[in-house]
């Protein structure tokens, strides 16, 4: 047997296998394909205070080995979230992480205190990298004091694990993973999606209606694990890695780069099954290269 | 959701090139066909490469409980669909579904129930099926077609296309007893002109018809502009791009006028609906068609 338990940052997950925010709705629509249960966590998609009916479509464009997406948030709001969708995850028994956006530093402390009341909540996962809305997302994530300023009023609010989701975007993310963990970070996660468009050449016009989206899946694993790799050996809090991960041996990749844990995102779309098979795949290269604790990979590639 | 998710890895039993680009593709997915209802849609994948990375949305053209089997039909327009095109029979293919909501079926003796108030139709009574198709929108209304027609009411089809060598499958739909009309843009069979000419000009008054229109949107458009003249109720099948199909992403809304659901929420003019999942098929009043 392999013990497949990790420790995120105070937050203990039965494997490390999670899904990435946006990527697998509130669990619901994954519950027929996939027992939420033997997950790690589910990471559901980005809350906001008030409710955002989001960006017009088309919202998504396929590109080589990956997507293309401009969602902007869509959500019912953090209060419907609780009262509507949080019970029956809380029944299924796996953990949830929820994904928090503010449109000021204040409301991100508002978001967290929400969070820190609701007992259903396990973690926070504090997203200063949206590409995809006009006002406060990403912006908070481009810089190491707006990000700080962010995690710190987060950290004022809530006793639960803190993971600070940080944004490829950036000349140098260790500069922001330094200044995350300094505030009080007690995870990051990393990537979110890199800044991208796609032009369809019969109209001449770009494909996305909000013209720039967030490129994800394969066609990013290289970029997501060199920053991985480069914040594990910048600072000491764990890291939940994603940005690409299609297979059980890409997984193990982020693993050995320095993440404790990783996030299935575009993967589930192209098999709705994506995380189980990476669980199995993952416990199944442990059994075979004799590994008995699968937190030993963690940074096996140092 | 209702019916239970399969993910499944189903045969090709038949796939047969109907037209230069249009194919017809049988699948075994006993599972799926038993539950599928008209108008929903599967999700599949060829292999499992990265590359193309998404799963394509295919509606049901033919659902066959009894042998098990669903049948697609498509026309190449990009990467995934020629790669479908060159699955051989035997091999198998990645499918997930059914998914999204289907048509409103009739009940026993062609009654179709309209459980929504406000709207002006009378409900309950019997009505005659009217379907309108847009090229490839034919697909989804012959499962639909086939529910009709053994509530006894046949009805009607308006089939617009480009030219008269495009027409697919009318045997099919002749088999079922359905009236056909065709309207062509070069004038080669039918009318000359859109399927949308095509319903301007069908007399329909005093025969009660629910109006069932799959195509692509400006036609949706203007077939439910002549259905809300004429006080006709009208379903429409929505086509948007789509990465999950199952409601977790969100990448493929359309503006639809819901019901509020939540009491204390102001009130709004319209949400995004996930066409996967609220849809693909919408009662065409619901949808915001401006904009």
């Amino acid at each position: 047997m392999v013990d497949l338990q990790v420790n995120l940052g105070g937050l203990v997950l039965k494997n490390p296998v999670t899904t990435a925010s946006g990527t697998f709705g509130f669990g619901e629509e994954y519950a027929a394909f996939v027992d939420l249960n033997r997950l790690g966590a589910v990471t559901v998609k980005g809350l906001t205070l008030e409710p955002r009916e989001g960006n017009p479509a088309p919202r998504v464009a396929e590109t080589p080995a990956g997507m293309l997406n401009a969602i902007g948030l869509q959500n019912p709001g953090i209060y419907r979230f609780i009262r509507e969708y949080l019970p029956s995850l809380v029944t299924d028994g796996v953990p949830v992480i929820v994904n928090i956006n503010g449109y000021s530093v204040e409301e991100y402390g508002l978001l967290a205190a929400i969070c820190e009341a609701t007992a259903g909540v396990a973690a926070l996962e504090v997203n200063i990298s949206c590409p995809n809305v006009r006002q406060g997302g990403m912006q908070f994530g481009l810089s190491p004091q707006s990000a700080a300023a962010v995690t710190q009023e987060v950290r004022r609010h809530t006793r639960k694990p803190v993971i600070v989701k940080l944004s490829p975007n950036v000349t140098d993310i260790t500069e922001i993973a330094r200044a995350v963990t300094a505030a009080g970070a007690d995870a990051v996660s990393l990537i979110n999606t890199l800044l991208g468009m796609a032009i369809d050449v019969g109209s001449r016009r770009p494909v996305l209606a909000n013209v720039f989206g967030g490129l994800s899946g394969p066609a990013v694993k290289p970029v997501a694990l060199r920053m991985v790799y480069q914040v594990y050996q910048a600072v000491k809090v764990p890291i939940l890695g994603m940005g690409g991960i299609y297979t059980a041996g890409d997984a193990v990749e982020f693993m050995m780069a320095g993440a404790t844990a990783v996030a299935v995102g575009t993967a589930n779309f192209a098999n709705p099954r994506a995380t189980l098979d990476i669980l199995e795949g993952m416990a199944g290269f442990c059994l075979q290269e004799g590994i008995t604790g699968i937190s030993e990979l963690t940074g096996a590639a140092h | 959701m209702k019916t239970p998710l399969l993910l499944t890895a189903a045969p090709v039993i038949e796939h047969e090139q109907l037209k230069p680009d249009v194919y017809r593709l049988v699948l075994a997915a006993p599972s799926i066909a038993r539950q599928a209802l008209p108008g929903q849609f599967i999700q599949v994948r060829v292999n499992n490469l990265a590359e193309p990375l998404l799963p394509r949305p295919f509606s049901l053209a033919r659902i066959s409980a009894d042998q098990g089997t669903i049948t697609l039909l498509y026309r190449i327009v990009g990467r995934g669909t020629r790669l479908l095109a060159g699955v051989p029979t035997g091999q198998t293919v990645q499918l997930w579904g059914p998914l999204g909501q289907g048509w409103a079926l009739p009940a026993a003796g062609g009654i179709l129930s309209r459980q929504r108030a406000g709207w002006p139709y009378p409900p309950d009574r019997a009505v005659m099926p009217v379907y309108v198709a847009g090229g490839m929108g034919i697909a989804p209304l012959l499962p639909l077609a086939v529910e009709w027609y053994r509530q006894g009411q046949p009805g009607l089809l308006l089939y617009g296309v480009r030219s008269g060598d495009q027409l697919a499958l009318l045997g099919q739909w002749e088999e079922l007893g359905v009236k056909v009309r065709i309207a062509t843009e070069d004038g080669s069979v039918g009318i000359r002109g859109t399927v949308i000419d095509l319903l301007a000009a069908t007399c329909l008054t005093g025969r009660h018809p629910v109006i069932y229109a799959c195509g692509p949107w400006p036609l949706l458009k203007a077939i439910h502009q002549i259905a809300r003249g004429n006080y006709w109720p009208c379903q429409v099948s929505l086509e948007e791009r789509m990465a999950c199909g199952v409601g977790a992403c969100l990448g493929c809304v359309c503006r639809g006028k819901i019901p509020q659901v939540d009491p204390i929420a102001e009130p709004v003019p319209w949400r995004h609906v996930r066409v996967c999942r609220e849809g693909p098929v919408f009662w065409s009043d619901e949808v915001v068609w401006d904009g």
